[in-house]
């Protein structure tokens, strides 16, 4: 699964930590996430869509779609 | 997790484990010298070896609370991926240890083998994925 949270985040000039600490999570799993290490669990998806004001889908895409 | 405690449910982590490391201490010590200088015996001597064990079991009962009480489920992974290399390190050690002495009746593991190797394998699994995810300079 590819994602594009580094553009996004870079878009609204947020950095990890600030991003992290919105989703309530580590700054270690916001970098694992951007860089395709980790897939997130669909509960945390949902939260970063709702972050960024966007759909799941227009985040995250299946490497196979 | 890393060196230093960040979430609430790490820093529950790291003092439930010293508690329990500490109690466990004091019962081994204790246990030890009641069956070496206070002459115990009969079914005195199996609560001897019973009670530290129950430290040992409170040890997983604190991994499995952290487990429960972490809400970073990216570290919540890597701790469930270190407990499987725990396992997978024993499990195997133990059969080529069983193994071994059914086909040469030598190989039998320390005591405490298990339990030591287990722990070991744990904290290695734990530095390596810190090393592996560490992150740089924020931007």
């Amino acid at each position: 699964m590819t994602n594009r949270l580094k553009a996004l985040r870079a878009e609204r000039e947020w950095s990890q930590a600030f991003l992290a600490e919105r989703l309530e999570v580590s700054r270690q799993s916001v970098n694992a996430i951007e860089t395709g290490r980790y897939d997130p669990s669909l509960p945390l998806a949902f939260k970063i869509a709702r972050l960024f004001g966007k759909r799941i889908e227009e985040i995250f895409e299946d490497a196979e779609g | 997790m890393g060196c230093l405690p960040k979430s609430k449910a790490e820093k529950l982590y790291v003092r439930r484990i010293a508690v329990t490391m500490t109690v466990y201490v004091l019962l081994v010590f204790g246990a030890t010298w009641a069956v070496r200088h206070s002459h115990v015996k009969g079914w005195w001597l199996y609560v001897c070896a019973v009670v530290p064990s129950l430290a040992i079991l409170r040890l997983l009962q604190v991994v499995g609370l952290y487990l429960k009480e972490e809400t970073d489920e990216f570290v919540r992974q890597q701790m469930v991926n270190s407990i499987l290399w725990g396992t997978a390190v024993v499990l195997g050690l133990s059969a080529v240890s069983d193994f071994l002495r059914g086909y040469t009746g030598k190989g039998e593991l320390p005591g405490f083998t298990i339990f030591i190797v287990f722990w070991m394998v744990f904290a290695l699994a734990q530095g390596i994925q810190q090393l592996r995810n560490r992150v740089g300079g924020d931007d």
